[in-house]
C-alpha cells in the first residue's frame, strides 16, 4: 500500500500570495494513497530540506509530491533529500505551482483550481513511479586525441600520465601537422620546425602516449567516460623497427607523383619519406602510386633496401580503443583557389599560394630556400593578394585570422634575403591585432620598396597574363579600375576545416559549419565544447587561429578533461531509458530507423529489437512509434502519462 | 461566433528542453496564460503518442497542444520531426472520428520564447472558443 506525502511550499510570498493554500491542502488530502499533507515556507532552504527529510521518515512515506517552483529549479535538490532518507530518488514528482500557475494566472480562484489539478496529477503519477536505479560505471580516464598538430600534440603531452593513457590518432604518416612544415613564424621569426623537433621527439617516445599514424577514426559509440572508438591504421608496408629512413628505396623507385607536402614544386616517389625532417623518420609506400598495386611486378625498393625493411604483405590494422573523452584536433586545409577562376590558379604558373611560398622559402624545401619563378628567374616584383576565397558570401564568409600576419612575416623574410625585390600587398583592410603586428606593419609601410594597396572589397582581385606579363587587376576604394604588374603573385587563401574531417563528423554525429570547422564554442564561456558531452575541439579544427591560439586550446581541453574526467571516478548512467519487452516485440523493425543514437539493435537470430543501454538517451521517440506497445520509456511510460492527463482533467 | 465566456480545457504536452522552459520563462515574465491550460512535461515532443492525445480528448479536453523545440534545434536531433509527422496523420484520423482537426495544435517554442508561448496558448483559446466545447456522445 503506497504512502504518499504531499508538501506545499509557500515559496516565500510567491505561491502563498496567489493561491488558497488551505483549499490546496484539503483537496490534496483526498488523493489515493495520500497519508500526509505538509506545508513549509521555503522547502529548498536548509531548514526546509531538513524538515522534509524528518517528515518523510516520521510518516514512513514511500513517495513524495512537492507543490512548489518549477522542477527545473529543484528537482535535483529534492531527489537528493529522498536519497538521504533512503527513498529511491525517482519516487518524486513536482507540481509546478509557481512559474506555470501562481505567476501566470491572475485570478485567485482560477489559479487555485489549476494548482489543485496539477497536484492531483502529480499524486496520480507518482503512484506509478518505479524505483529506478542508475547503473554505475567507472569512467575510463584515457583520452583519444584525433590529429597530431599543435593543438593535438600539446593536449597529448599535457594529458598523458601514469593513470591516464592518451591515444593520438593521426591521418598522416608523421606528426607535427602543418606547422612542422613551416620555417620562420610570426612574430619572432623563430624556426617552427626547429622549435617543434625536441617536442615531437618527446611525444613519440612518451610512455603514456600511443601514437597511431596513417590512422583514422571509423566509428565512435558511447558517451563521456565510456566511449568505444574504432580506428583503422593503414599499412605502411615498411617495418618500423627495421627502417632507418636512409631513403635508398625512394631513390630507386621508378614512379613519380606530385608531392602534396610541396604542392606545385616537387615530385616524390611511390615509396617515400614524407619530407626532410618529418618525424618519425620512416619510409612508407603509397599504394595509389605503387606499380605492384596496379598488377605490375616491381620489387625495386625491396631489392635495394639495406635493412630488409619492406613488407609488401602488411595489412591494415583495425583497433578498438576505450576512452573517456575525445579531442578533435584535425586542423585546417586551405581553400583551393582554382575554385575562384578570377585568380588564374593554377593555370598561370607564377600564381602560387602562401603555403607553396612557404615551402619554396624553406631551406630544406625543394629549391633550397630560393625564391624562383616557374622559368627559373628571380622575381623582383612580388604581389601578395589577400582574402582569396574569404570574407565573401559567394565563397567563404569568415576572416581567416592569420593571413595578414603571415604575409607581413613573408615580406620581412623576402626583403631581408632577396635584395632588390619590391613587394605590393593587395588587401581589403588589414587584420593586425596586438603590438608586434602593428610595429612590423609600421616598419614595412615606410619602405619605398613596399606598397600596401587597398581594394574596394575582399576577394575581388583578378589576375591574368597580358602580353606575357603577369597583371593583378583590382578596384580601389575610389572605384577606379587599376592594375599592377608583378613577377610572382602569392595568394592567401581562406583557412577551412580539414577536408578529411567530414568523415569524422559523420562518425560522431557532429555538425560542421559551412567552412568545414566543427561547431564548437557555441556558448559564450565554453570555447572548446561541442554539443556532445565528452567530445572537445581544439585548434583550427574549430576555427581559424594562430599557433599560440591552437596551443592554448590544446591546454584548454586538457584542463577540461583533468577537471571532468578524474581517474577512478564512479559515474552514473541516467536510468531514464527505453526498454523493450521481448515478448511483445513483433520484430517489425519500425523503431530501429527512428533512433538517432544507434541505440536500437536488431537481433537477426531472435528477430526482435534490443536497446543498447550505453547509447539510449531516453527521448521516447521509439516508444511512441511502436505499434505493439513493446517499448517502455522508463519514467515517461504510457501509464504514467495517461494517469497525469486523466487527473489533470478530472481532479 | 466566438463564445468568449467559455474557458476551454487544454492539455499541453511540453518538451522539457525548449517548450517547458519557454512556459517557465512566461511565468518569470509574469505573462498571462489561459487558466484552462494544463501542462504535461515530456522529454521530447516526439514522445507524444497519438493515444495520449486521444485519451486527453476522451477524458474531457477541448483541445490538445503539443509544443516542442524548433525544427533543427531538437535536443534529440529530430524527435520534433517525428512529432510533426504523427500530428499530420492524427489530424486525418481525428477528422474521421468527428473531432475537428483544429483541436490539435503542434507548435515550436524555443526556451527563451516566453511571448510566443503566451501567444500560441491565447490563439488556441480563441480557436476553441469559436469551435465550442468538444461534444461528447
Amino acid at each position: 500500500m503506497a504512502r504518499v506525502g504531499i508538501y506545499l511550499c509557500d515559496c516565500g510570498p510567491n505561491i502563498v500570495g496567489a493561491l488558497d493554500m488551505d483549499a490546496l491542502a484539503e483537496s490534496a488530502r483526498r488523493g489515493v494513497g495520500v497519508v500526509r499533507v505538509g506545508r513549509h515556507e521555503l522547502l529548498c532552504s536548509p531548514e526546509g530540506r531538513a524538515f522534509l527529510a524528518r517528515d518523510i521518515v516520521e510518516h514512513k512515506l514511500d513517495r513524495v509530491v512537492i507543490g512548489g517552483c518549477s522542477p527545473k529549479e529543484h528537482e535535483a535538490t529534492f531527489r537528493g533529500v529522498l536519497l538521504e532518507t533512503g527513498l529511491n530518488p525517482y519516487r518524486l514528482q513536482i507540481a509546478n505551482l509557481r512559474e506555470q500557475c501562481a505567476w501566470t494566472v491572475r485570478e485567485r480562484d482560477q489559479a487555485t483550481r489549476l494548482a489543485q489539478d496539477l497536484l492531483a496529477a502529480a499524486a496520480a503519477r507518482v503512484l506509478r513511479h518505479e524505483a529506478l536505479k542508475p547503473r554505475e560505471y567507472t569512467a575510463v580516464p584515457d583520452v583519444v586525441v584525433v590529429g597530431a598538430g599543435i593543438a593535438g600534440m600539446h593536449a597529448a603531452l599535457a594529458l598523458a600520465r601514469k593513470d591516464r593513457a592518451v591515444h593520438l590518432v593521426e591521418r598522416l604518416p608523421c606528426v607535427g601537422g602543418k606547422v612542422a612544415l613551416f620555417e620562420d613564424v610570426f612574430p619572432g621569426m623563430e624556426c617552427a620546425s626547429c622549435v617543434l623537433d625536441p617536442w615531437m621527439d618527446e611525444l613519440l617516445h612518451h610512455e603514456g602516449i600511443q601514437v597511431h599514424l596513417q590512422a583514422e577514426v571509423e566509428e565512435l559509440l558511447g558517451f563521456k567516460g565510456n566511449f568505444t572508438v574504432r580506428i583503422r591504421e593503414r599499412a605502411r608496408y615498411v617495418d618500423e623497427e627495421a627502417c632507418l629512413g636512409c631513403g635508398a628505396c625512394a631513390e630507386a623507385c621508378p614512379v613519380e607523383v606530385p608531392d602534396p607536402f610541396n604542392p606545385g614544386l616537387a615530385f616524390r616517389r611511390a615509396v617515400y619519406l614524407p619530407y626532410p625532417g618529418a618525424l618519425p623518420h620512416l619510409a612508407l609506400i603509397d599504394p595509389a602510386a605503387c606499380l605492384r598495386w596496379r598488377g605490375q611486378d616491381c620489387s625495386t625498393c625491396e631489392e635495394v633496401c639495406p635493412f630488409d625493411a619492406i613488407r609488401y604483405g602488411e595489412e591494415d590494422r583495425v583497433i578498438e580503443l576505450r576512452a573517456g573523452a575525445i579531442v578533435l584536433a584535425t586542423g585546417f586545409d586551405l581553400y583551393d583557389p582554382s575554385r575562384s577562376p578570377q585568380y588564374g590558379y593554377p593555370r598561370i604558373h607564377d600564381v602560387i599560394t602562401a603555403f607553396e611560398l612557404e615551402r619554396m622559402m624553406n631551406a630544406s624545401g625543394p629549391t633550397g630556400g630560393e625564391l624562383r619563378c616557374r622559368d627559373g628567374r628571380r622575381p623582383s616584383r612580388i604581389g601578395f593578394v589577400l582574402c582569396v576565397g574569404s570574407r565573401n558570401p559567394a565563397t567563404n564568409r569568415h576572416c581567416s585570422e592569420v593571413c595578414c600576419r603571415y604575409t607581413l612575416k613573408s615580406m620581412q623574410r623576402i626583403l631581408a634575403s632577396c635584395e632588390g625585390t619590391a613587394v605590393t600587398v593587395f588587401h581589403a583592410d588589414l587584420h593586425l591585432p596586438g603590438r608586434e603586428a602593428q610595429d612590423l606593419y609600421r616598419d614595412l609601410v615606410e619602405r619605398p620598396d613596399v606598397a600596401f594597396v587597398r581594394m574596394d572589397k575582399p576577394d575581388s582581385a583578378r589576375i591574368d597574363v597580358s602580353e606575357g606579363r603577369l597583371v593583378v587587376r583590382f578596384r580601389d576604394e575610389g572605384c577606379r579600375e587599376l592594375s599592377r604588374e608583378v613577377d610572382l603573385a602569392v595568394l592567401a587563401p581562406a583557412m577551412l576545416g580539414a577536408a578529411g574531417s567530414g568523415k569524422l563528423a559523420d562518425a560522431l554525429h557532429l555538425e560542421r559549419g559551412a567552412a568545414g570547422f566543427f561547431d564548437a564554442g557555441k556558448t559564450l564561456l565554453d570555447p572548446v565544447g561541442t554539443g556532445r558531452d565528452g567530445v572537445l575541439v581544439a585548434g583550427c579544427a574549430g576555427g581559424a587561429m594562430d599557433i599560440p591560439g591552437a596551443a592554448a586550446q590544446g591546454l584548454a581541453v586538457t584542463g577540461r578533461i583533468q577537471a571532468d574526467l578524474v581517474p577512478g571516478e564512479v559515474c552514473r548512467l541516467d536510468p531514464v531509458q527505453a526498454v523493450v519487452d521481448a515478448d511483445r516485440c513483433s520484430g517489425c523493425g519500425l523503431c530501429e530507423g527512428l533512433c538517432r543514437y544507434g541505440a536500437l539493435e536488431w537481433d537477426g537470430s531472435e528477430r526482435r529489437v534490443t536497446v543498447n543501454e550505453v547509447l539510449c538517451r531516453g527521448c521516447g521517440v521509439c516508444a511512441a512509434a511502436c505499434p505493439s506497445g513493446a517499448i517502455r520509456c522508463l519514467h515517461y511510460t504510457d501509464e504514467q502519462i495517461s494517469s497525469e492527463v486523466t487527473a489533470l482533467l478530472n481532479g | 461566433m466566438r463564445m468568449t465566456d467559455f474557458e476551454p480545457r487544454i492539455i499541453g504536452f511540453l518538451c522539457r528542453w525548449c517548450a517547458y522552459e519557454g512556459a517557465d520563462e512566461a511565468g518569470r515574465k509574469r505573462l498571462e496564460v489561459p487558466p484552462g491550460l494544463r501542462t504535461v512535461r515530456v522529454l521530447c515532443s516526439g514522445r507524444v503518442d497519438p493515444r495520449h492525445v486521444l485519451e486527453a480528448f476522451a477524458a474531457g479536453a477541448d483541445g490538445v497542444l503539443i509544443l516542442g523545440c524548433r525544427i533543427g534545434e531538437c535536443h534529440y536531433r529530430d524527435g520534433n520531426v517525428q512529432a510533426l509527422k504523427r500530428v499530420v496523420l492524427l489530424q486525418h484520423v481525428m477528422d474521421s472520428l468527428g473531432i475537428e482537426p483544429e483541436r490539435l495544435v503542434l507548435a515550436w517554442v524555443a526556451a527563451g520564447e516566453a511571448e510566443r508561448f503566451a501567444d500560441v496558448t491565447a490563439e488556441m483559446v480563441q480557436t476553441l472558443q469559436t469551435l465550442g466545447p468538444l461534444r461528447r456522445v
